[in-house]
């Protein structure tokens, strides 16, 4: 439809168009527009809303720890930081575990059972967040903090894992290590590993089979396949597949939320309670936020989207530069 | 490829339409189902967690009424900031719009709205805590306003300091980690809180704030955590209480309204007053403390009716219980509907009067009726509100006294502390003073002992026997004190005069009040209104001869069992055997192997 | 062990953000024949034997060395220890047996066996134990019928219910889906039919608003509907919140399912005189409606379970209440998680019971997407 003269275009077929086709695409077009507003309204409306608070603040916006706004004092370095340190465990975590497991989904599982595996772990990407919260308030942490002295008991040594209690105390210091950071990484990885763990799958099975066979008839094992055909062939899936669920690691709240006792500080020790996303900065504040405040939260909203933007326009970025995209065609 | 047919687009059509239809029937539906029954409309509010438990009963008793009100909770700055916002109908908060932050010009106002406080129920901020002494939770803490503040600010960090040792008059805590727990939102609580902290111990307070915050935070509906790593901060009333009571918090200690610990059935800790008395938050403690409340009373300001509670901290009654406190509701006096308005006025008028009834039950304290009057005044503002006066009298409000409103019967009939709960005395075991701890409960005088044959409970009985002042009052005072308890019970209040034999007699009985008449006749003297000298003999005794002598040697025997020391040597002879183990299984083996393959190789 | 089956059409999972858009053009594609495949390994008897005798030899060595000798204790510890001693003597008597190219492939199994049977047990648990503590409530038939305006946290779980948070659930997704569904479709027929110089712009804005956190989109609502606009908290505001959410995730995905309709089809049925709008209408959109359904299906589940825009718009209600555009509206995420921060044991279960109702909404919406996906491309060939 567009109007410039192109030389060698075929024969324009249509004179004009019909009524119908000009309602419809108004129609179309319209909601393509509102779609646009809608969506795009979304950026803009928070890039404005934060900029008086990035006015006001600056720098000092992304150096500042406390999130007092009854002293003047806001800045995401805190939120920022657990928010990262948070998706870091949740990626640490899940991603041998995915890996694994799209390896064994593709290469190893008994033929009956492939289509069962695949619908289970598309299953637990649906399962709903609050799910996961639950699970791992009621039923993950009151087991996992002794997992927490453990590693503190041995690993102590590691700055990160020091605890500022003595782990052979004679009274277990349980609330030391409950709503910890790494008690949300630990949940947060349950949500994550089904998410990056579909889309490696999905890469691994477009792996060419007669790169597969090649090795196979070269005389290699299973193991060899995969090492030398299929991770290399979906090493743009994996990259991708983890890049994915750190973006959804980071924008998770209500699991945050629901562990982490907020802690607007940067908390090296990711055993010991205390922590804070900006979701759940978000979730926690808003209701007492006016004025300057919500702009600040939104502000803090603008970089969490931010990030995660970047984070999935890399992904998608790696899968399809990869090899992965297009070795299907053989 | 697909066989183009137009089944699939009329199915999708239909899809649309089956969901479209859906919201209609929806819409069309609801407001037929809501508007049917009565002409009330349904309110909604946000705010105070503190009061929240009061509230829910409240709109639960209201509802086979016709009333709907719905409560969200939320927390007292979310409440005041949803009211502003037109988010709500009402709002509760325990403290008023705090106008224009002088630090950041943060508005905290109504932002316009026209609005109204109005008192809805009072009650004590409570410390709870969980300790576990041998798997059993320590329900007799006390703690002096001086300790709870240097523990809310880190100075006191152990439950078997020496400054809780004093005040638990000697009896020693386990050695634990204190976890001073503390809201993460806006709270009225922590408003309460640091209101008292900073009138109270202003220097604990400020030099706390100086030091980790780098500033005064005087008082604060935000409780200032910056540079304070031992704290947890859990977000609303009932997160802290679960929190406390979680299986891992052995040690934690919080701030809520008392109906919390009822509710979870924990203890709170008992909190000295300015007479040197341990009290608990209960309803007749809490109306005592607030008949010294400072009430604006002037209709035409804009905190009509709000507190300042410096005089209820320092209340020199010995029954007060130091923190306590009103909680208000706000009231839309404008741009409201009539049916809504109507809701309110009437959802208040039953909590003001017979929804006080359930106040006490719930661990909260009714309200005098002289509040009661000014809240009606305040509801009358609410646009759609009836207009008939109700009558006060015949409210039901159980602080009701027919002559004087301004008087609160609770706060007259309410009972005199244990007087083991005095400074030095004590400390009482399930909220009963030790038995046959001959000298401990002489020092009291109950002035007021007269003042409530109606509820002889197990308490009163204690302050009454033990009678006025200590030397030459103890004639009198047992006599009354007899007269009341115990018609049974060894005639008791007789062998005040010298016997002993009645002294063991009753000491043995238990019997409530009993304990009180022997005592003076072992000690031989009355005189001991000096009691800070006995109590630590009174410690020693109870502890040798009384049940609860059970505390200490399980706090140091468990503290025995957690002790790894000499574990290191078992630990690294358990290390030695497993590699002993290992060897023994994988040496012959792997010997054997290169013995084979070398042989084959061979 | 399929070959290169490219995913059929339309299960695009939209829980997935966006990974690439070339591969599904592939989808038309005539899908070669499924070729045998030679069974790579052979187990023979004394593999076997060597898996069950490690597995034997590293429970008693473990049982000896963790709960007799070493000051250890705990069934998590045993069991890891287990794994552990497991794997090495597997991988001892392997490599003891076999050379090193065995032992790497050995290893390389076992690893992928333990970590598919780790999500396996962490799925199980998630799920059983959702339903288990869920139970108690749902034992309840009251659970289903009535709401909790007469039940507090001391009340017995056999009076009030959680009907007011599954009305409020269904009530606002539909509406949800009332807007995002044409909006949506509509976006996607404009960028895959009409499309022009604009659409390229609208789809890359359309993508990175699918990385937009749902906590923002609930902030956004919060801010422009209920500050901005003065709106009460109502299911109508928490309905545009999750359409906000929702509405990226399944504009993509219509456009990935529409885009994989073969142009043939399009063409032929321009060739035969229908105007362009009739193509669409009778030729484009059946042909998709199986992976249009999937996707909406999906992003159904995804908005049904989001909590936190659903936090910032709805308030909180003890009441049924079916009218969206006046009076809060709980939903189950938000009645589940209200109810979860309570201390009283009662709430907990019935936060575990709304729990588990949840999970067996987007199960059956699952379900349903499969049981779409599969008849769809059955009914193709």
């Amino acid at each position: 439809m567009s109007e410039s003269t192109v030389q060698q275009t075929p024969r324009r077929l249509r004179a004009s168009l019909a009524p119908s086709d000009l309602i419809f695409r108004l129609v179309a077009r319209g909601g393509g527009g509102l779609v646009l507003l809608i969506t795009g309204g979304i950026g803009v409306f928070l890039a404005y809303q934060a900029k008086p608070t990035l006015q006001t603040y600056g720098w000092k916006f992304f150096t500042e720890q406390a999130w007092q706004p009854e002293a003047n004092q806001i800045g995401v370095a805190a939120v920022l930081f657990g928010t990262v340190v948070i998706a870091t465990i949740a990626i640490a975590l899940s991603f041998p575990v995915a890996l694994a497991t799209a390896l064994f989904i593709t290469e190893w599982a008994p033929r009956g059972l492939k289509k069962t595996l695949v619908a289970l772990v598309d299953l637990m990407v649906a399962v709903p967040s609050i799910v996961y919260g639950l699970w791992g308030f009621f039923l993950l942490q009151p087991w996992i903090i002794h997992l927490s002295r453990w590693i503190t008991d041995f690993f102590g040594w590691i700055p990160i894992f020091r605890v500022d209690s003595d782990p052979d105390a004679a009274i277990f210091d349980g609330a030391t290590y409950a709503s910890s950071a790494f008690i949300a990484g630990v949940v947060v990885a349950m949500m994550v590993m089904p998410i990056a763990c579909a889309v490696m799958r999905e890469v691994f099975d477009q792996t060419p089979m007669g790169e597969r066979e090649a090795a196979l008839a070269l005389g290699s094992t299973s193991w060899g396949v995969v090492r030398a055909v299929v991770l290399p062939f979906g090493r743009g899936g994996i990259i991708g597949g983890t890049m994915l669920g750190l973006g959804r690691a980071l924008g998770e709240t209500i699991a945050v939320v629901m562990i982490v006792s907020p802690l607007f500080e940067i908390n090296w020790h990711v055993l010991q309670s205390g922590s804070i996303t900006i979701s759940s900065m978000i979730a926690l504040r808003y209701g007492e936020a006016s004025g300057s405040q919500l702009n600040a939260l939104m502000a803090a909203g603008l970089v969490l989207f931010i990030i995660t933007l970047i984070v999935n326009l890399i992904a998608g970025f790696v899968v399809s530069r990869s090899r992965s995209g297009a070795g299907t065609e053989i | 490829m697909r066989r183009p047919t137009s089944r699939p687009g009329r199915r999708l059509r239909n899809l649309v339409l089956a969901l479209l239809l859906t919201c209609a029937v929806a819409m069309i539906g609801a407001p037929s189902a809501g508007a049917g029954s009565t002409a009330y409309a349904p309110i909604y509010g946000t705010g105070s967690t503190w009061s929240q438990n009061a509230l829910d009963q409240w709109i639960r008793d209201v509802e086979p009424l016709g009333m709907r009100v719905e409560y969200g909770g939320g927390g007292s700055s979310r409440g005041r900031l949803d009211f502003a916002n037109k988010l709500v109908d009402f709002a509760i908060s325990e403290i008023p719009y705090q106008g224009k932050d002088p630090l950041t010009g943060a508005d905290d106002t109504s932002a316009g709205r026209p609005y109204a406080y109005m008192p809805i129920v009072a009650g004590g901020t409570a410390f709870m805590y969980q300790i576990r002494v041998g798997g059993q939770l320590y329900r007799d803490l006390r703690l002096s306003g001086d300790t709870i503040t240097k523990i809310f600010t880190g100075k006191i960090t152990n439950w078997n300091d020496a400054q809780i040792t004093r005040d638990n008059n000697g009896k020693k805590l386990p050695n634990k980690k204190i976890i001073p727990v503390v809201r993460s939102d806006g709270s009225g609580t922590t408003a309460q809180f640091t209101i008292w902290m900073n009138t109270q111990h202003k220097a604990v307070w400020e030099s706390f704030c100086q030091s980790t915050q780098g500033r005064a935070c005087g008082q604060t509906s935000y409780y200032p955590t910056k540079n304070f790593p031992a704290v947890k901060s859990q977000g609303g009333s009932s997160q802290m209480a679960g929190y406390i009571s979680a299986s891992y918090a052995d040690g934690a200690i919080g701030y809520v309204e008392y109906s919390y610990a009822l509710g979870k059935d924990y203890p709170v800790a008992k909190v000295r007053n300015n007479s040197g008395y341990y009290t608990l938050p209960t309803a007749y403690n809490t109306a005592v403390a607030l008949t010294k409340a400072q009430i604006e009373t002037n209709p035409s300001s804009p905190l009509y009716l709000t507190q300042k509670l410096a005089g209820v901290f320092n209340h020199t009654d010995r029954r007060t219980y130091p923190l306590s406190s009103y909680s208000y509701m706000i009231l839309p006096t404008s741009n409201l509907s009539t049916s809504k308005g109507q809701t309110l006025a009437d959802f208040a008028s039953y909590f003001l009067c017979k929804g006080q009834q359930k106040a006490a039950p719930l661990g909260y304290s009714p309200l005098p009726l002289n509040l009661v009057q000014a809240a009606f005044s305040q509801v009358a503002r609410v646009p759609g509100s009836p207009s008939t006066a109700t009558d006060i009298t015949k409210c039901g409000n159980p602080t009701f006294d027919g002559k004087n409103l301004n008087r609160n019967v609770l706060a007259d009939v309410a009972p005199q502390p244990l007087a083991c709960d005095h400074d030095g005395a004590g400390p009482s075991i399930n909220g009963v003073c030790p038995p046959g701890g001959p000298n401990s409960p002489n020092n009291p005088g109950g002035p007021n002992s007269p003042n409530n044959p109606s509820n002889p409970g197990d308490g009163n009985g204690n302050g009454n026997g033990t009678g006025t002042g200590t030397g030459t009052g103890t004639g009198t005072g047992t006599g009354t004190g007899t007269g009341e308890n115990n018609g049974t019970g060894t005639g008791t209040g007789t062998g005040t005069g010298t016997g002993t034999g009645t002294g063991t007699g009753t000491g043995t009985g238990t019997g409530t009040g009993t304990g009180t008449g022997t005592i003076d006749p072992k000690t031989g003297q009355p005189i001991p209104s000096a009691s800070t000298s006995i109590d630590p003999e009174t410690g020693q005794v109870v502890n040798a001869s009384g049940n609860n002598n059970a505390y200490q040697p399980t706090g140091s025997v468990t503290e025995l069992n957690g002790d790894r020391g000499g574990g290191d040597m078992l630990r690294n002879l358990g290390l030695l055997t497993a590699v002993e183990v290992l060897l023994v299984l994988l040496v012959p083996t792997l010997v054997s192997r290169y013995l084979q393959q070398k042989r084959a190789g061979k | 062990m399929t070959v290169t089956r490219p995913p059929e059409l339309g299960t695009e999972n939209p829980f997935l953000p966006p990974t690439d858009d070339v591969t599904p053009i592939e989808q038309a594609a005539p899908i070669p024949p499924e070729p045998e495949r030679r069974r790579l390994r052979v187990v023979d008897v004394e593999d076997r034997a060597c898996l069950a005798g490690s597995a034997a030899a590293g429970l008693s060595l473990t049982w000896v060395l963790y709960s007799r000798i070493l000051p250890t204790e705990g069934t998590l510890g045993f069991i890891v220890c287990w794994w552990l001693s497991f794997t090495a003597f597997y991988l001892l008597i392997t490599g003891l047996r076999r050379g090193r190219v065995v032992l790497a492939d050995r290893f390389a199994v076992l690893l992928a066996h333990s970590a598919a049977g780790l999500i396996g047990i962490a799925l199980a648990s998630v799920i059983g134990y959702t339903l288990y503590r869920g139970l108690r409530a749902l034992g309840h038939w009251n659970f289903f019928t009535s709401d909790l305006r007469t039940a507090g946290p001391l009340e017995p779980l056999s009076a009030g219910g959680a009907l007011h948070a599954l009305a409020g659930t269904l009530i606002q997704i539909s509406m949800a889906i009332a807007v995002t569904l044409p909006l949506g479709v509509l976006c996607a027929v404009y960028l895959t039919e009409v499309g022009g110089q604009a659409s390229k712009l609208v789809r890359s804005v359309v993508e990175a608003m699918t990385a937009l956190p749902s906590i923002v989109a609930g902030l956004f609502a919060y801010v422009v509907l209920l500050i901005g606009l003065g709106m009460r908290l109502s299911g109508f505001v928490a309905a545009m919140a999750i359409s906000v959410m929702m509405l990226p995730i399944i504009a993509r995905s219509a456009e990935v399912v529409l885009r994989l309709v073969p142009s043939g089809l399009r063409e032929a049925s321009l060739a035969l005189g229908a105007t362009q709008w009739r193509t669409v209408w009778s030729v484009v959109l059946p042909t998709a409606r199986p992976g249009l359904a999937t996707a909406l299906v999906l992003g159904t589940a995804r908005g049904i379970g989001e909590t936190s825009p659903v936090l910032l718009t709805a308030g909180f209600t003890t009441y049924l209440n079916l009218n969206p555009f006046s009076g809060p509206m709980v939903s189950l995420p938000l009645f589940t998680f209200k109810m979860s921060q309570s201390p009283e044991e009662n709430y907990i279960s019935r936060a575990f019971g709304a729990a588990a109702l949840l999970l067996v909404l987007v199960l059956l919406l699952f379900a349903f997407s499969r049981w779409m996906a599969s008849r769809g491309r059955s009914g193709t060939r």
